[in-house]
């Protein structure tokens, strides 16, 4: 290898080409020992092999001399601690060294007196108390019993609080997920995981000290559940709720996972980035991919929904991408754009396999009311040239199971900009999908027809990506509501950051009605 | 899998500790985060928001930054962390992967040197990861932290989040890809 003599190459017999992917591990413990011992009898009469062997040991040295921690340090230990501190001592509205807030929700910038008042409000100062004392004193214990804060503190302008989920155990308590950012956050370090808990019919806010996002919440019962997300490159983010306090669980685990669904206390499952994991009762492992996707080596798949009928049946959906790479001798640097392909996976007998795969789609949740009716809900993707440049036009897309394929079918929103996110059924004649700003979709057993919901107070209106039907009576959405530009800060380049809150929205009896409007 | 209740107490690092860990694998940190990102200057940004994090958890008391826990454990989640920026990095970059073909061009075309020279040493160096970057970034990773920084097969798995058998795999294909493209660039002397 390199510039040393060699012999000449042999051609290699017809057993070699048997062994070429063993000699690179040959010596890694976790090769398997009857090839490790077939390959080594094979090689003890090969020279073509040995010479490949010898090339992979030559390898190995100079990568680890080359390519290894080798020779004095590029930087200095103390100009790193000097950045470090000085970043850490920066640390602006939601530091995790601080007290967190523990709020009722303000739910538009300045408004939040309008639901308390007297007595009423005194109560809510009590249950903030106690639940912040519950809560926050069990995730960080090295605080001080926080002060609650007046239930009527609002957000600094420029805040951004969003809730990616929902999930009500009754209607008399439920949790919501998220995330929420200072003002001028940038780069996501300074994001933190937000949890929202409904109880005697407040909901009340609490800030983790934990950098990150909360994407989804499955709750077993009132005392058990979990919630996961991201953090910001670290790994993710997973959260058990024991009926007491919420516990950061650690596993080997990968970046981003999107979503979560609890069967029971010992039996789980979430899904994310090149990912899908099980959860057994002791720890979260890894379940291997249908090795068609290519997953972390010719594509990037990312998984968005779950649907579980059984611990021996369930559906997940996503979207999948190729990696792109330079093509050799062109002028092709491989960053043209690319449209998502939309995977189904389809669980039975134990693994997982690709049922369908759809051109140009991005799938984002599924439901399914039995083995053979389901619904999924997501949008097409094109690329349309505007002003010199590819942009991508998004429609919203639905899908029904039937007959043992997944088909799209007509709604309301077909051909409108956009898409449908979040797909709930509670019967084959009841079912709900958000699709973005303040409307859903409803479907009686025949149709699916629009439900126009309240106007908040600004122009820019809210996003609901989440929902949770108790009954086909009761229910509960959850999102963010996007100010004005007199609520928000101006941006340096123009424009300006509007100030995003969390926004509920309460389903009773026929009528959805903005919670504390 | 360790689950750490937040009630229990834990002893903080010092600030002398964790600078004395940052000394400890700062180096190796950034070398593994320059070969895979492909880019000195954001192989340093990703580093430093890997030690914030590792101090913001220091500061919370967090497992593995307590004077409890060991340091192979603090390495890993350091590497760990660092694997997963770097990842993330190379995605909100679209994935898109420069290789200086005209280095290893060079590479091919000079004659024989002492392998222990400066020039040549660089030229290796670069070589390496010029051919480094024609592999998928995980593969990369895995290649990196089992042969260059000496993670044992079990310890890959758990910082990249996968089982042995996938280290195993990935492992192979890094080498035979990496073999293939440096041997296609250089230039041999038959005796």
């Amino acid at each position: 290898m390199g510039h040393q003599h060699r012999t000449p190459q042999l051609k290699p017999g017809a057993q070699c080409f048997s062994f070429a992917e063993v000699w690179p591990v040959l010596n890694e413990p976790t090769t398997d020992t009857d090839l490790t011992a077939e390959a080594r009898a094979h090689l003890a009469s090969c020279t073509y092999c040995q010479g490949q062997l010898a090339d992979y040991e030559r390898l190995d040295l100079k990568i680890h001399r080359y390519l290894g921690p080798s020779g004095p340090p590029r930087y200095r230990t103390e100009d790193i601690m000097k950045d470090l501190l000085e970043s850490a001592s920066e640390q602006p509205a939601v530091p995790p060294t601080a007290p967190l807030v523990s709020a009722a929700i303000p739910l538009r910038p300045g408004r939040a007196r309008r639901f308390l008042s007297g007595l009423a409000a005194l109560a809510a100062v009590l249950v903030i108390s106690v639940l912040a004392a519950t809560i926050f004193t069990q995730v960080a214990p090295h605080r001080s019993t926080p002060s609650a804060s007046s239930p009527t503190a609002t957000l600094e302008k420029g805040s951004q609080w969003f809730l990616w989920d929902i999930a009500m155990v009754s209607p008399s308590e439920g949790w919501a997920v998220g995330e929420a950012s200072p003002p001028d956050a940038q780069g996501g370090d300074l994001t933190r995981a937000l949890l929202m808990h409904y109880q005697h019919g407040t909901w009340s806010s609490v800030v983790l000290p934990i950098q990150g996002r909360l994407k989804s919440i499955s709750m077993i019962s009132a005392t058990d559940g979990w919630a996961v997300g991201q953090t910001n490159g670290v790994g993710a983010l997973l959260l058990h709720y024991d009926g007491q306090s919420w516990k950061q669980v650690f596993g080997p685990t990968p970046a981003d996972t999107a979503r979560v669904q609890m069967l029971s206390a010992t039996d789980g499952w979430a899904v994310g980035d090149d990912s899908i994991l099980h959860y057994d009762g002791h720890a979260w492992q890894n379940q291997p991919l249908p090795a068609s996707l290519g997953a972390g080596t010719t594509h990037s798949v990312s998984l968005l929904g779950l649907s579980m009928l059984s611990s021996a049946e369930g559906w997940v959906v996503g979207f999948i991408m190729p990696i792109l790479s330079p093509t050799p001798g062109t002028t092709d640097n491989g960053s043209a754009t690319t449209l998502p392909d939309g995977i189904i996976l389809h669980y039975t007998g134990g693994q997982w396999t690709v049922q369908q795969m759809l051109h140009h789609v991005t799938l984002n949740s599924v439901a399914m009311l039995s083995a053979s009716d389901g619904w999924i809900a997501g949008r097409t993707e094109a690329l349309t040239p505007a002003d010199g440049q590819q942009t991508v036009s998004l429609s919203p897309l639905l899908l029904h199971y039937a007959g043992g394929q997944w088909v799209e079918v007509s709604q309301p929103l077909a051909g409108t900009s956009g898409e449908l996110q979040q797909v709930v059924l509670l019967s084959p004649t009841d079912g709900w999908i958000t699709a973005g700003g303040n409307l859903l979709l409803h479907y009686n057993g025949t149709a699916w027809s629009k439900v126009t919901l309240p106007k908040a107070a600004s122009t820019h209106g809210y996003a609901l990506p989440a929902l949770s039907m108790l009954s086909a009576h009761e229910g509960w959405a959850a999102g963010s509501l996007f100010s004005d530009a007199d609520q928000g800060i101006p941006n340096p380049t123009g424009g300006y950051q509007p100030t995003i809150t969390p926004i509920l929205l309460h389903y009773l009896n026929g009528a959805w009605s903005i919670y504390g409007g | 899998m360790h689950e750490r209740s937040l009630a229990m107490p834990a002893t903080l690092m010092t600030l002398a500790a964790f600078t004395e860990m940052v000394d400890r694998h700062q180096h190796a940190l950034s070398t593994f985060l320059r070969d895979l990102v492909s880019d000195a200057e954001q192989a340093y940004d990703l580093m430093q928001d890997t030690f914030q994090e590792a101090w913001r958890a220091s500061r919370a008391g967090v497992d593995p930054f307590i004077a409890e826990c060991s340091d192979d454990q603090r390495r890993r989640w350091l590497f760990q962390a660092a694997y997963h920026r770097g990842i993330s990095a190379l995605r909100r970059r679209k994935l898109i992967r420069w290789e200086s073909l005209d280095l290893l061009h060079e590479m091919a075309a000079k004659p024989g040197k002492d392998a222990d020279s400066f020039e040549e040493q660089v030229v290796e160096r670069e070589a390496l990861r010029a051919a480094l970057a024609r592999l998928t970034p995980q593969d990369a990773a895995c290649l990196l932290l089992r042969v260059a920084h000496d993670f044992s097969a079990a310890e890959v798995g758990q910082i990249m989040g996968v089982s042995p058998t996938v280290v195993n795999k990935r492992l192979s294909r890094a080498k035979q890809r990496l073999r293939a493209v440096y041997l296609a660039h250089n230039a041999e002397e038959v005796g």
